[in-house]
C-alpha cells in the first residue's frame, strides 16, 4: 500500500526546510526497520506551509518475528535434570512453556535457549505511533511553543494528513488530528482540499495554487531569471544560496523584473548587490562584462492580480534600501580614513590583548616582514605595510555597520576613493580571503601578506592568551585562519616556512605588545601543532594518510614543500619498487634506532673498509643518488628526487642479503652504520618512507 | 481613496476592538517599542488571557536624522496587538486586519518572512517574522516565549504593525513627512519640528553627566520600590532607566564596553520586575483570570 503524510504548518524558516525533510524520511526508514515493515519507495516534497512523505510499496503487516534467545548457561539451568528458578524464569519471559527450551552450544559454552515467534500485526495499527513519534522527535535549529500547547515545533502546525492505503491514520499533535485535509495557497486558494492518493497529491495542489515539488518550483524561478535577465539587457548573477533560499519561500513562484534609477550604480556593485539580496532577496543583474545593470529580478508567491503593482512596491522598498545605501557611502566618503584607524582604538579586539586600532598596527608590521621573507620587492613590502595600518578602518563606517558582510570590500573602495594605490586598495579586500574552504585565495603578493598577517595574529594572539579551539567550539574562526594561512601559501606558492612565518607575528607581538602573551616558545610551538594538524587534514583529503605521516615526519617546515613531496611521492607509492624499498628503508631506520643509538650520526663512511660487494655497491648508488637528489632539491623537483631514491631499491635489497651490519669487528660495524646513516639523511631530504605501509 | 493616517489606526483600533481585544491607551512613559508597556511586558507573564490593542507612541534616539531621512525617525507610532494565548487561526485574523485597512492579499504579494525577534535590555525572545508587503517590511509578528528571562505559561502572539511605513504604501508617498495625517493636515507639519529638534538635542545638547546620574538613580529607586513590592511603579522607573540609557547611547556617551554593561543592568531590572509581577499576580488571585480556569493555576487552598 502506500502512505501519504504532510505536515501544514505556518510559515518555516527556509533554512529548516531540506534538514527537517531529511528527519521525517530516516526517522520513518529507522521505525520501519525496527518495526520490520517492508518499505519501497519514499519520497518527500515541501513548501513553506508543508514537510510531505511520500511512500510506495509499504508493507501491509509486520514481518513475522522468528528468532532463537539464549538464556542463562545449561548449568545454572537445571539441577539434577530439573528446570531451576532461572530456567523457568526465562520462558516465562520469552512467553514459552519450559520443556520448549533446548541447548545451544556457544563459545562460551552450553546455554538453553528458546524459539520465540511474534506474529507480524497490521501495519495501519503501528503507524499513529510511528507517525506521532516521528514528528515529536524532529529537532530544529530554534524551536518554539504556542498557545497554550506543550509540544514544541519550528512554527506552530496547523494540520496534518496521513492517508495510508485509502485509509486515514489518525494521531494527536499540540490540539491537530491527523485527517485526510489539507489547504491551498494561503491567499489565493485557501480552502480545504480532501486528498487520499499520492496519486493525485501534487495535482490537487496545484489546482489549489500550491506547487508541492521543489524542483518544480525551482525550474520556473530559474526560467523567469534568464527571461528577466534577457529583458534587462543581461543575465542574472549566479547566486546558488540565494536560489535555495527563496525557492523555499514561495508555494508558487513568480518572477518580475524591477527597474530602478541609473544614478545608483555609483555605489559600488558590492553594495547594491547587498542591498539587494540580504534584505530583500532580489537577484541581481549584470551585463556581459560583469557590471551591474539597473535591474533585478523579484520572486513572488501570489498569483497578484496585476504584477505591476508587486514591481512597483518592491521598486519603492529598493528605493529606500538603495538611498540608504548610497547616504552611507556619502556619509563614509566625508571621513578620511586616519579619522577612521584612529576610532579602532575605542573597539575592543580581544579584552586580554587591546583594541583593533592596536591589531591594525601589528597586521601592518608583520604584512611587511612577510613581504621581505618572500622577496617581494620593496614597493610590495610598502603595500603590505600600508594595506595592514588601514585593514579594519572600513570596520567603522556606517556601510560596514549596515552590511557586515561588506567589510573588506568597503575598505576597497574607501581605500580607492582615498587615493591609495591600487595594490593597497586590492589587498585590503583580499585581507580576509580565503573565504570558506574552497574560496579563492589572494591574487597579489600585498593581499597575500596582509591576509598571512591578519590569521597569524589572530592565532598567534587567541593561542597566547588561552583562547584555544576545542573540538566543540572555534569562537575565533582559528582553524579557518590556519587553513587560510595554508592555502595561500600553496595556491601563491610561496616557499617560506611556516615556523618563520610564526615568529613574524611573534615579534611583533613581541615588539608592539610585549608581554601580553604567554611564553614564546610553548605559544610557538602549539601555534606551529595547531597548523600542522590543519595541514595534515587538508593533504589526507585528497592523499593517503601515511604518505602524509611520512613526509611531515621529517619536519614541519615549508608547506609548499611538504604539498609538492607528498603529491610526487603519493603518485610514485603504487609503482612495483616502493613497497618493497619502503621496507628495506624500515629495516635501515630500525637498525639505526635500535642498535645503533648510540652511534655517531655524523660519522663519514670509509671507502678503504667497504668490503663485501654489496656494500661497495650501496655506498656508490647512494654517491650517485646523493648528487641526484640534491640537484632535484635544489630545482624543487620532488618527482625526479623520489624516482632517484626508487632506483635504490636493488641495492638496498642486495646489501640486506649480503651484508651483515652487526658484526663483531666494531670499525667494519661502525663503517656500516655510517653509510646507514647517509642512506637514512638522504631519504629524509623528502619523507620517512618506512611510515608507508603495504595498500 | 487610500486612509489618511488617522483613520488607519481608527480602522485598525475597530478591527480589533471587533475581535474582542481590550483597546488601551499608551502609556505615558518614554519607550522604545510597544512591548515595553506593561500592557504587553508584563501581562504576557502568567496564566492570565489577555487581548489587547493599543497605539503606542515610541522613541528611539539613535534613529533620529533631524528631519532629513525620508524614511528614519526617532520617534514614530506602533499599533501593538496582543492576543494571549494564540489563537489558532491567528495569522488568518492578522491578515483580515490588512484587508480592513485596504490591503487586498491578491493585490499584493504578501509573505512572512522569518525574523527571530530578541530584545535584549528586556531580557525577552520570541520566534515569528516579519511580514512583507510587495518587499515592504510592514509587521513584526512573534510567538513570545519568554520575557524578562521568564518562560511564559502560555504563549502569546504579538503583532506590531509599522504605521508609517504602512501609510505610505497606502498612501504612496517616497517622504514619510508627506503622509495626510488627517484631512488637508500632514504628518510632516505635525511631527517635522519635533523630529528636528530632538535631533539637535539627543546629539547635541545631552547632559550626559546628568543622565549618568539620573540613570543610577532611576535603577536605585527601581530596586527600591521592587523591595517595597509596589511592582508598577518600580517598573516605571525600569522604563525610565531605559530611556535615559537610549538617550545616553544616541549623544554617544557611552563606549562599547560601557554599553553592554548598562544593558546588563536594564536586564536584571527588567528579570527581577517579571518575576515579582508574577508573584503578586498570584497573591491577587489572578483578576484577569476566568473562574474557570482558576483551579487550573491556583493551589486549591488559594483559590
Amino acid at each position: 500500500m502506500e502512505l501519504l503524510f504532510e505536515l501544514g504548518c505556518e510559515e518555516l524558516p527556509a533554512r529548516f526546510v531540506d534538514p527537517t525533510l531529511g528527519q521525517i524520511r530516516d526517522g520513518f526508514l529507522k521505525a520501519c526497520e525496527d518495526l520490520r515493515i517492508d518499505v519501497g519507495e519514499v519520497r518527500t516534497l515541501s513548501t513553506p506551509r508543508r514537510l510531505t512523505l511520500l511512500v510506495e510499496g509499504l508493507a501491509d503487516a509486520q514481518a513475522d518475528l522468528e528468532e532463537e534467545r539464549t538464556g542463562p548457561p545449561v548449568r545454572a539451568a537445571y539441577k539434577d535434570g530439573e528446570p531451576t528458578k532461572a530456567a523457568e524464569g526465562f520462558a516465562r519471559g520469552q512467553g514459552v512453556a519450559v520443556e520448549d527450551l533446548y541447548t545451544v552450544e556457544t563459545d562460551k559454552g552450553e546455554y538453553i535457549a528458546a524459539k520465540v515467534f511474534e506474529k507480524g500485526g497490521p501495519t495501519h495499527e503501528l503507524l499513529p505511533g510511528i507517525l506521532e513519534g516521528i514528528v515529536r522527535g524532529l529537532n530544529f535549529p530554534k524551536s518554539m511553543r504556542w498557545a497554550d500547547y506543550k509540544e514544541t515545533f519550528g512554527r506552530p502546525v496547523r494540520w496534518m494528513v496521513a492517508v495510508a492505503g485509502g485509509e486515514t491514520i489518525r494521531f494527536e499533535f499540540a490540539g491537530v488530528t491527523s485527517g485526510n485535509t489539507s489547504y491551498g495557497h494561503r491567499f489565493a486558494a485557501p480552502g480545504a482540499i480532501e486528498v487520499g492518493s499520492i496519486a493525485d497529491y501534487e495535482s490537487k495542489l496545484a489546482e489549489f495554487l500550491v506547487i508541492a515539488d521543489p524542483a518544480k518550483r525551482r525550474a520556473t524561478i530559474e526560467a523567469g531569471l534568464a527571461e528577466v535577465g534577457q529583458q534587462a539587457g543581461g543575465k542574472v548573477i549566479d547566486d546558488p544560496a540565494l536560489l535555495d533560499e527563496v525557492v523555499n519561500l514561495i508555494e508558487k513562484a513568480h518572477v518580475i523584473r524591477v527597474e530602478f534609477s541609473q544614478d545608483y550604480l555609483e555605489v559600488p556593485d558590492e553594495v547594491l548587490i547587498s542591498s539587494m539580496r540580504s534584505h530583500q532577496r532580489y537577484f541581481a543583474i549584470a551585463d556581459a562584462n560583469g557590471a551591474l545593470v539597473n535591474s533585478c529580478a523579484v520572486v513572488y508567491n501570489t498569483p497578484v492580480h496585476d504584477p505591476k503593482v508587486v514591481a512597483a512596491g518592491n521598486l519603492r522598498v529598493l528605493k529606500a534600501r538603495l538611498d540608504d545605501a548610497r547616504f552611507f557611502w556619502e556619509q563614509d566618503l566625508r571621513v578620511p580614513l586616519e579619522e577612521f584607524v584612529s576610532r579602532l582604538g575605542d573597539v575592543v579586539w580581544l579584552k586580554q590583548i587591546g583594541t583593533m586600532k592596536e591589531r591594525s598596527a601589528r597586521i601592518s608590521m608583520t604584512a611587511a616582514h612577510i613581504a621581505e621573507a618572500i622577496e617581494a620587492g620593496e614597493d610590495t613590502v610598502e603595500h603590505a605595510r600600508r594595506a595592514g595600518y588601514l585593514c579594519k578602518a572600513d570596520l567603522m563606517t556606517q556601510m560596514v555597520y549596515e552590511f557586515p558582510d561588506l567589510q573588506g570590500v568597503m575598505g576597497r573602495e574607501y581605500a580607492k576613493k582615498a587615493g591609495e594605490a591600487d595594490a593597497v586598495a586590492k589587498a585590503i579586500d583580499e585581507q580576509y580571503l580565503p573565504k570558506g574552504a574552497d574560496g579563492n585565495t589572494p591574487q597579489t603578493d600585498a593581499g597575500a601578506c596582509v591576509a598571512l598577517a591578519e590569521k597569524l595574529d589572530a592565532l598567534v594572539g587567541c593561542f597566547g592568551v588561552g583562547l584555544v579551539p576545542t573540538s566543540a567550539a572555534d569562537p575565533y574562526a582559528l582553524r579557518r585562519a590556519a587553513l587560510g594561512c595554508i592555502r595561500i601559501l600553496q595556491d601563491r606558492g610561496y616557499s617560506v616556512s611556516l615556523p618563520t612565518l610564526v615568529q613574524l607575528a611573534l615579534d611583533t607581538y613581541d615588539e608592539l605588545d610585549a608581554g601580553k602573551l604567554k611564553d614564546a616558545g610553548e605559544l610557538k610551538a602549539e601555534v606551529l601543532e595547531f597548523m600542522g594538524t590543519r595541514l595534515k587534514h587538508q593533504l589526507a583529503a585528497d592523499h593517503p594518510a601515511d604518505v602524509v605521516d611520512a613526509v611531515i615526519a621529517v619536519g614541519l617546515d615549508d608547506v609548499l614543500s611538504i604539498t609538492d613531496r607528498v603529491e610526487a611521492l603519493g603518485k610514485l607509492t603504487s609503482e612495483d619498487d616502493f613497497l618493497p624499498l619502503a621496507q628495506g628503508f624500515k629495516r635501515v631506520v630500525n637498525i639505526l634506532r635500535k642498535q645503533a643509538a648510540d652511534a655517531d650520526s655524523e660519522q663519514a663512511v670509509n671507502t678503504g673498509l667497504l668490503q663485501e660487494a654489496g656494500e661497495v655497491a650501496l655506498h656508490e648508488a647512494a654517491q650517485k643518488a646523493g648528487v641526484a637528489v640534491n640537484s632535484a632539491v635544489e630545482a624543487r623537483d620532488w618527482d625526479a628526487a623520489c624516482r632517484t631514491l626508487i632506483g635504490l631499491k636493488a641495492p638496498v635489497d642486495t646489501f640486506f642479503d649480503d651484508v651483515m651490519v652487526m658484526v663483531d669487528d666494531e670499525a667494519l660495524k661502525a663503517n656500516r652504520i655510517a653509510l646507514l646513516f647517509q642512506l637514512e639523511k638522504l631519504f629524509m631530504n623528502v619523507a620517512d618512507i618506512s611510515q608507508i605501509s603495504a595498500r | 481613496m487610500a486612509l489618511n493616517f488617522q483613520d488607519m489606526i481608527l480602522r485598525l483600533q475597530q478591527f480589533w476592538a471587533d475581535y474582542g481585544c481590550v483597546v488601551q491607551q499608551p502609556w505615558d512613559i518614554e519607550k522604545g517599542a510597544g512591548t515595553a508597556n506593561a500592557a504587553t511586558f508584563l501581562r504576557s507573564l502568567g496564566p492570565e488571557p489577555w487581548n489587547v490593542a493599543y497605539v503606542e507612541p515610541c522613541r528611539r534616539p539613535t534613529d533620529g536624522r533631524y528631519g532629513e531621512n525620508p524614511n528614519r525617525l526617532g520617534a514614530y507610532y506602533q499599533f501593538q496587538v496582543i492576543l494571549k494565548p494564540s489563537p489558532d487561526d491567528v495569522l488568518d485574523i492578522y491578515f483580515n486586519s490588512l484587508k480592513a485597512i485596504g490591503i487586498d492579499p491578491m493585490e499584493h504579494d504578501l509573505r512572512l518572512v522569518e525574523d527571530d525577534w530578541e530584545q535584549p535590555t528586556l531580557g525577552a525572545w520570541g520566534l515569528g517574522w516579519e511580514v512583507w508587503i510587495d518587499g515592504m517590511e510592514a509587521t513584526q509578528f512573534t510567538y513570545f516565549q519568554q520575557v524578562g528571562g521568564v518562560e511564559l505559561d502560555r504563549v502569546c502572539a504579538e503583532i506590531t504593525y509599522g504605521l508609517e511605513r504602512i501609510a505610505m504604501f497606502l498612501q504612496d508617498v517616497d517622504s514619510v513627512y508627506d503622509l495626510e495625517w488627517a484631512p488637508g493636515v500632514t504628518y510632516g507639519q505635525i511631527r517635522h519640528q519635533e523630529e528636528v529638534e530632538f535631533s539637535h538635542y539627543n546629539f547635541e545638547q545631552v547632559d550626559s553627566d546628568l543622565y549618568f546620574r539620573w540613570f543610577d538613580e532611576m535603577e536605585a529607586e527601581a530596586k527600591r520600590l521592587m523591595e517595597a513590592e509596589l511592582v508598577l511603579p518600580a517598573y516605571d522607573f525600569i522604563l525610565k532607566a531605559n530611556h535615559t540609557f537610549n538617550t545616553l547611547d544616541a549623544s554617544g556617551a557611552i563606549s562599547v564596553t560601557e554599553r553592554q554593561k548598562y544593558i546588563g543592568r536594564i536586564r536584571n531590572l527588567a528579570r527581577g520586575i517579571a518575576t515579582r509581577y508574577v508573584d503578586k499576580r498570584k497573591d491577587l488571585g489572578y483578576p484577569l483570570l476566568p473562574e474557570d480556569q482558576k483551579a487550573q493555576w491556583l493551589p486549591a487552598e488559594e483559590a
